[in-house]
């Protein structure tokens, strides 16, 4: 007998398990040979999680932005202006140590001046001296530019992208009201959660200002231990008016009215902010599991080859999901960077939408993204492992047949009506297929209903939500006929 | 238990009353099939389209489970093991050649040919020369880097045979060899699998081409629904 004697020799369990591998990187027959298959699986995960993870930093730039904004910045719960005529430094520095102050900055100096800007009235602006931006109190976020570091320069309350016509770095604002008109450079813009100013400016040139004629003043910024309601705020005040001579202080404003202010602007984008991010990630959900599933599904006959030359279920299961796996995570990976990267943007405009300076990917986030790739991972390993399993658990026989046509008894009803309906047959053939895999047709019909609402809340609800806004800030212009002599009478 | 271990002197292939029904209720594919193949036996089951041929061929492949009976191949009774050993069986003990080739096109030529042997243990440096030197028996040893999809029938077949002899198995099986191939294409095929059995290989051979049974298989099995209508050594080796 001339049959050759194969016998392989049995080796130890490092390069016994090297060999396993070995042999399913054969089967899987390499990335480089899949190309179509990994794009499309790498990129299906790309956008999806750059989508889940710009849908989560929405949800969490949504959630209650001014209460984290003003957590972050440790902002004022109550801003005081006092008459520093009245108030001398040391009396002021004593109300710092008043019951019930937890915190407290300044005096700052104030000036309260009328400006243009480009030749056009730009308001009467309160520009507060300050050395920097930071402080146990009113930590002000500075978004474009840099602090003014002498005199002549100013930071103004803002977005750092205020638009055509607005002001910009590098413009000049004067100063009226004011002998010689100074003109102070824009170097910056910066935002304070509680509004405690409209610029600023160094301390130098707030004395400089109220040297030239603006009035005199100057603010204490104050964070309470009781500080929630409207009564509290005003017993905190009280408190302080209390311990400065009388007519010491001027004003007081409220971290209460800035949070109004704050909410009211949001609320209205809020719930289709909630949907967008929602949909963003239903979507990635529904497509990485169609996909994928669909990838395992579309290789039953070659499983079933592989099982008839020798692949065990646990090879079979390990080498699908390698060859789902390897793109699957690559494409995680990028997105996770790619949605990072556009929630910058988006955060911004966010963050300009509920007045809150900047909104960052708060520390939970860093954990989020790497466990939402993972997630993502997870649920692409899921998505194949049920399609796996059950190629590995089919006899070959069973996985070639199930890998050349659908099993049979799928969609048999629906064919049946379909070719009795009026219709040319191959689109009662194309109108019965969906039913022969009823579930993968219900995810893709809710994975499309997802993006048609997305579509429609994209294009449909812009204009709408622009109308909605422009009424609220009473921005619209209307016109309106005024007869000098009363109404016309008809004659 | 992972299979009883049966000590044959000659039998490579052993059924004892093996049913497969599919469904329940329907008649069987494969009615109480008893039958012996001897080492080193060419035999040819034969028998009308779903006559239960490639059923029985998939039983003693361990491709499938019988409904009842007992499979014994290459001395292992193999019907009541699981589905890993009996991966790990056909790794090492049944080679498989199929009417369709059932090459995998995303795969050279050469590891095509060698998976089964890494499957079974070899490395893929021990691999590759089992491979080479089965290419070069089967004369396409130049097409060793070339996709399955850019070859003729006949080269895939050989292929085919190729990576079914890498682990030079006990027992060969060949459902179909020769359907998908042009007449002188299927001689061809159908010589090389008689050398192969002259060099001692067994084979068992489905197909309902009768010259090609009578040519080349020593005993023909005949299945008429299911069941065993015929067999004996009736035509010449």
């Amino acid at each position: 007998m001339n049959r050759p004697d194969v016998n392989w020799p049995d080796v130890n369990w490092p390069r016994a398990i090297a060999r396993w591998l070995a042999a399913i990187r054969t089967a899987t027959g390499g990335l480089r040979r899949h190309k179509l298959q990994a794009i499309v699986i790498g990129m299906v995960l790309l956008v999806s999680t750059a989508s889940a993870t710009l849908g989560l930093a929405l949800l969490a730039a949504n959630n209650a932005p001014f209460q984290h904004a003003f957590s972050a910045q440790h902002g004022a719960h109550v801003a005081v202006t006092v008459n520093t005529a009245r108030a001398r430094p040391a009396a002021l520095a004593a109300t710092t140590g008043l019951h019930g102050v937890t915190a407290a900055a300044g005096p700052f100096g104030t000036a309260t001046v009328p400006t243009q800007l480009g030749g056009q009235a730009f308001g009467q602006l309160t520009l507060a001296g300050r050395a920097s931006p930071g402080g146990p109190v009113d930590d002000v976020v500075l978004s474009a530019g840099h602090w003014p570091d002498c005199p002549g320069q100013v930071v103004l309350d803002g977005p750092a992208n205020p638009g055509q016509g607005g002001p910009q770095t590098g413009g000049t604002l004067t100063i009226r009201g004011v002998r010689g008109s100074p003109a102070l450079t824009i170097v910056g813009f910066a935002n304070s959660v509680t509004n405690t100013a409209d610029g600023w400016v160094t301390p130098g040139e707030v004395t400089r200002l109220q040297g030239l004629g603006a009035p005199a003043g100057a603010q204490m910024l104050y964070r309470f231990a009781s500080a929630g309601s409207f009564a509290q705020i005003r017993a905190d005040v009280t408190e302080v008016s209390g311990a400065l001579p009388t007519g010491a202080v001027t004003g007081a404003a409220s971290w209460l009215s800035a949070e109004n202010a704050s909410t009211g602007n949001g609320a209205i984008m809020e719930p289709f902010v909630v949907a967008f991010a929602l949909i963003g990630l239903i979507m990635a959900v529904l497509i990485v599991g169609n996909v994928v599933s669909g990838a395992v599904v579309a290789s039953y006959y070659r499983i079933g080859v592989l099982k008839s030359l020798g692949l065990t279920p646990a090879q079979v299961m390990v080498a699908y999901l390698g060859r789902i796996g390897w793109p699957a995570l690559a494409g995680c990976l990028a997105g996770v960077v790619a949605g990072n990267f556009l929630a910058i943007p988006v955060l911004s405009d966010s963050a300009s939408v509920y007045g809150v300076g900047r909104q960052q990917v708060p520390w939970w986030a860093s954990v989020l993204a790497p466990a939402g790739m993972l997630a993502l991972t997870a649920l692409t390993a899921l998505a194949a492992l049920g399609p796996a399993l059950r190629a590995g658990r089919l006899s070959a026989v069973q996985a070639i047949a199930a890998g050349r046509a659908p099993r049979t008894g799928r969609g048999y009803a629906a064919h049946r009506i379909a070719a009795r309906l009026r219709l040319p047959r191959p689109v009662g053939i194309g109108l019965a297929a969906p039913f022969a895999r009823p579930a993968r047709t219900a995810v893709s019909l809710a994975a499309i209903a997802f993006g048609a609402t997305a579509v429609i809340f994209a294009f449909g609800l812009n204009s709408s939500l622009g109308r909605a806004a422009q009424s609220q800030t009473h921005s619209a212009t209307v016109p309106v006929q005024i007869q000098q002599n009363g109404p016309a009478r008809a004659r | 238990m992972s299979g009883d271990v049966i000590r044959l002197e000659r039998d490579v292939i052993r059924l004892d009353g093996v049913t497969k029904t599919y469904q329940a209720g329907a008649p069987p594919a494969v009615a109480e099939v008893s039958m012996n193949v001897a080492a080193g036996e060419v035999v040819a089951v034969m028998g009308p389209s779903g006559s239960g041929k490639s059923t029985l061929l998939n039983l003693i492949a361990g491709l499938d489970r019988p409904t009842v009976g007992r499979v014994t191949v290459a001395g292992r009774r193999i019907d009541n093991l699981s589905e890993t050993a009996l991966a790990r069986f056909r790794a090492r003990h049944v080679g498989i050649i199929f009417q369709f080739f059932n090459l995998l096109d995303d795969l050279t030529v050469e590891d095509n040919v060698l998976l089964p042997a890494q499957l079974a243990g070899a490395s893929r440096r021990q691999a590759r020369v089992r491979a080479g030197e089965l290419l070069a028996r089967m004369g396409i040893d130049r097409y060793r880097n070339e996709y399955p999809a850019r070859m003729s029938g006949g080269q895939r077949q050989r292929v085919a045979i190729a990576r079914a002899l890498v682990n030079a198995p006990e027992l060969l099986l060949a459902d179909e060899p020769t359907g998908a191939l042009d007449t002188a294409t299927g001689q061809e095929i159908g010589k090389l699998l008689r050398q192969l059995n002259r060099d001692g290989q067994t084979l068992v051979l489905v197909t309902h081409d009768r010259a090609l049974a009578e040519r080349y298989a020593a005993r023909t099995v005949q299945l008429v629904d299911g069941q065993l209508a015929h067999s004996g050594a009736e035509v010449p080796a």
